[in-house]
């Protein structure tokens, strides 16, 4: 009896391994295949480049889709994209931008100047709510097209000039205007294919869905099974396939980063999108060969209410930035390698270098908060520490009220709130600290520093000076970069100086990388142009 | 009988209506709307954004507008993704949760049913014990606990199965045994309690008396008395397994609605946070509804009384 069991039990074991999947442990076929298997956080909200918003998306769009301007891998610089070449007039105004001339879209039509003048007037078209939209309201006329004061969309500044030629006219001079065309809302669409769907307000995204989406970048949809995989095979009528490696790339929507890194541990992955903070610690103390600690343009703050008491007194904001020990927070709680900010736009764009420094001076502190009226802490009313639900967020506010506790003797109440909840508080007002991160969209300081102009859409802390919103009025006009980045340094200043913000770590990216993986650098913007990449099976 | 059965239809039919209106206000009523993003938009971006989705007109207006499309089977679009309809997007999901829940619900009836009956008919002895104590552990257990701790097992050290993922036989294993093992534990349970109790019937008494074999007593007398509260949770248990796999869906990486309905709650997408209700409690009320008439089917006594109440 016990024999004839024990038969049963080897029988369903080896039936089990038997018809186990495909799927997960042939990593070593699909990096022979160059098949790249990449975790891409939540599923993506679409494919339509003008109806989506957020970093999966950009991944999957930008490798789909290209634009006038390409991306660098190593984050360097301009690479041409659709456009070869491109002149800028005098007065920084006109960009003329010509062709590559065997631009082509997936289904081998070819590329014009037209398809993108299609694109962005539909961007601009308020009908579609893309958005963003806004991107291109630098555009001579972009605004005033968008909210219906101007009907015809020729005189918008943007017009083809011959078929492989496009003339972009700005209002402003606009120095960070390259920057934005590397940005996928502003990539051209395939006219044809959407008007054949519906057109291009339809909102049933039939355009968008496998097989029927035309795209002119270095891959093209081939599946799409949502919350499962989207498969990108490589696009042989891109202009530059010679340059491609990879054949096809899945991009699996995977929203538990404790299984995304459990299917990179079993060899379903070669990148996963990112690590959980308290798993970098054990790969960095394994000297895991997969472990990537990168800079990333983005800087984790807190957010100050000046409308509200005590905060609205400058010298209680100085104390609390003061008291902060941002180098202890780093090196003992995080411990992923973050570096303490020292300036709210993060170093490492082009030739700017912010100059202003935030000590750690806890006398210097107390006697601030005592010359407020504080002594010791003394009076302080309790005030609230808002943060959104996460993994890591409690842990670092509880971080933050021991540390104010201890170095001014004063008492902060934390509030937890759901992110959307979150939003709404903090749109409203109604905080009086918050814990806030800011990424940068594209390499310019004035994508940070705008946040704080006077009754700007991100300003949440009540504080504006009309000094600084006129200093960036002028950053965007201004054409030389050293008196351009003199003019947001002076901003910088201010900013720290008067404190709305407590500027806490520049942000990292931790994520686990197979070293099969050729051509990924660490690159400010994360971004890693699939066209550069490529496979490398280990040696036998 | 018929009278019952339509006043149950009834009912079912109220309790929709009423869980689609309670939704309806309370997701409106939390604090945070659809396009809140970290970054905000232009005020006339947000406003086309409003107007677009007919959020702009008054919650009253809206409700009866949605009301009016949900009669036609339309369950609107989704305000997160944008190219799809909500109809799309629990078409896209639905089969595989349906999948997922109909083998756990099959697992959970084969162990479950097995360690009861096998503990109701060794009462007071070890095997009662083993069964028994394996049925605690198997509630006690939550599926966020058990499916890591199972794929750490067989997924990470021994390698026979994949860690993650919906496509061959052997990745459906683990998801299914998470997910079913608590309501194997619960029906192993009631199937001993159902067991244990009968037999103490006179009926049961009888029988042996009149000298039939246990296996003949258990098969055609003890389980048809037993299997009753078996009966009265596996609707609810249907209903359950099939609306509520989110947690093991997001652990093994399974395109389910589940993971729709979550992603969309945190989104505020007002439509696809409805539409999934609506679908999930059309399904709980037709379970339930399906559960009482087996019921009914099964024991002449229900029958009667319900006759009789109605006569």
């Amino acid at each position: 009896m016990q024999k004839n069991s024990l038969k049963w039990i080897l029988v369903l074991v080896s039936m089990l391994v038997s018809c186990q999947g495909g799927s997960q442990n042939d990593l070593a076929q699909l990096t022979r295949d160059q098949i790249y298997a990449v975790g891409n956080g939540s599923e993506i909200s679409g494919l339509d480049p003008h109806r989506v918003t957020g970093v999966p998306e950009d991944h999957v769009i930008s490798t789909l889709f290209e634009g006038l301007i390409g991306e660098d891998p190593k984050g360097l610089g301009l690479l041409p994209g659709v456009a070869q070449s491109w002149r800028i007039s005098k007065d920084g105004k006109v960009y003329t931008f010509e062709f590559q001339s065997n631009a082509k879209w997936s289904n081998g039509d070819a590329v014009v100047p037209e398809d993108f003048v299609f694109a962005w007037k539909r961007l601009l078209t308020r009908d579609l709510g893309a958005e963003y939209a806004y991107l291109l309201f630098h555009l001579k006329n972009g605004r005033a097209f968008y909210d219906g004061s101007l009907k015809d969309f020729a005189q918008v500044g943007v017009k083809a000039l011959s078929p492989q030629s496009l003339e972009v006219t700005l209002e402003h001079p606009t120095p960070f205007f390259l920057e934005i065309l590397k940005f996928y809302p502003t990539y051209p669409l395939h006219r044809g294919s959407i008007e054949s769907f519906g057109g291009p307000l339809a909102r049933d995204g039939k355009w968008t869905q496998p097989g029927n989406l035309v795209s002119n970048g270095p891959f093209q949809l081939a599946q799409w099974d949502l919350n499962k995989v989207l498969v990108a095979k490589a696009n042989p009528h891109y202009w530059d396939a010679s340059m491609v490696r990879l054949k096809e790339i899945r991009f699996y929507p995977i929203d538990s980063r404790q299984t995304e890194e459990r299917m990179f541990r079993s060899g379903a992955l070669h990148k996963t999108e990112s690590l959980p903070l308290h798993k970098v610690e054990a790969y960095r103390s394994e000297n895991s060969t997969y472990l990537r600690i990168e800079p990333y343009l983005g800087i984790f703050y807190y957010m100050l209410n000046t409308a509200q008491k005590p905060l609205n007194d400058k010298r209680v904001r100085q104390a609390l930035s003061l008291a902060f020990d941002r180098k202890g927070f780093v090196e003992h709680l995080l411990k992923a390698g973050q570096k303490p900010a020292d300036s709210f736009t993060p170093p490492g764009i082009g030739r700017y270098v912010p100059k202003t420094q935030l000590p750690y001076d806890v006398d210097r502190a107390r006697q601030l908060l005592a010359e407020a009226g504080y002594p010791g802490g003394k009076g302080f009313p309790s005030i609230e520490l808002l943060y959104n639900s996460g993994e890591e967020h409690r842990t670092m506010s509880e971080a933050v009220q021991q540390m104010w506790l201890k170095n001014l003797g004063i008492r902060v109440e934390l509030v937890n709130q759901d992110w959307k909840v979150y939003l709404a508080s903090r749109k409203q007002g109604k905080y009086t600290i918050a814990r806030a991160s800011w990424i940068g969209d594209y390499m310019d300081p004035g994508t940070f520093l705008e946040l704080f102009v006077k009754d700007g859409g991100n300003n949440f802390t009540g504080w504006s000076n009309p000094r600084y919103s006129q200093w960036l009025k002028e950053t965007e006009v201004e054409m030389k970069e050293e008196r351009r980045n003199a003019l947001f340094e002076k901003m910088e200043a201010l900013l720290m100086d008067e404190v709305p913000v407590i500027p806490v770590y520049y942000y990292t990216r931790a994520y686990l990388l197979r070293p099969e993986v050729q051509g990924h650098d660490p690159q400010l913007l994360d971004r890693h142009p699939a066209k550069y990449l490529w496979l490398k099976p280990p040696a036998p | 009988m018929i009278q019952w059965a339509i006043r149950r239809v009834l009912q079912g039919v109220l309790v929709l209506g009423f869980v689609i209106s309670l939704t309806f206000f309370l997701i409106r009523l939390a604090p945070g709307g659809p396009f809140d993003r970290d970054r905000n938009l232009p005020a006339e971006v947000q406003e086309k954004l409003l107007e677009t989705y007919h959020l702009d007109q008054p919650v009253f207006q809206q409700y009866t507008n949605y009301l009016g499309r949900i009669l036609h089977g339309d369950l609107g679009p989704s305000f997160i993704r944008s190219d799809r309809s909500v109809n799309q997007l629990i078409e896209a999901g639905v089969w595989i949760t349906f999948e997922l829940g109909v083998y756990a619900l099959f697992y959970a009836m084969v162990i479950g049913l097995t360690l009861g009956i096998w503990a109701g008919t060794h009462e007071g002895t070890w095997q009662d014990r083993l069964a028994m104590g394996m049925s605690l552990l198997g509630m006690g257990l939550p599926s966020f606990l058990l499916g890591p701790l199972l794929v750490w097992i067989f997924g990470m050290k021994l390698g026979w199965v994949p860690v993650s993922g919906w496509d061959s036989p052997a990745s459906k294993i683990l998801p299914v045994i998470t997910l079913g093992s608590v309501y194997a534990s619960y029906l192993a349970r009631l199937m001993r309690t159902g067991i244990v109790e009968t037999q103490r019937e006179d009926y049961i008494r009888t029988a042996r008396a009149k000298g039939l074999s246990e296996g003949a007593i258990l098969i055609g007398h003890t389980l048809r008395t037993a299997l009753i509260p078996v009966m009265n949770f596996l609707g609810p248990a249907a209903a359950a397994l099939l609306s509520g796999s989110f947690v093991v869906e997001t652990l093994f990486q399974i395109p389910g609605l589940g993971r729709f309905y979550v992603q969309a709650a945190f989104n505020r997408d007002y439509t696809m946070i409805l539409g999934t209700t609506v679908f999930l409690s059309v399904l709980v009320v037709t379970f339930n509804m399906l559960s009482d008439f087996l019921q009914m089917a099964m024991n002449p006594r229900i029958r009667l009384q319900e006759g009789g109440d109605l006569s």
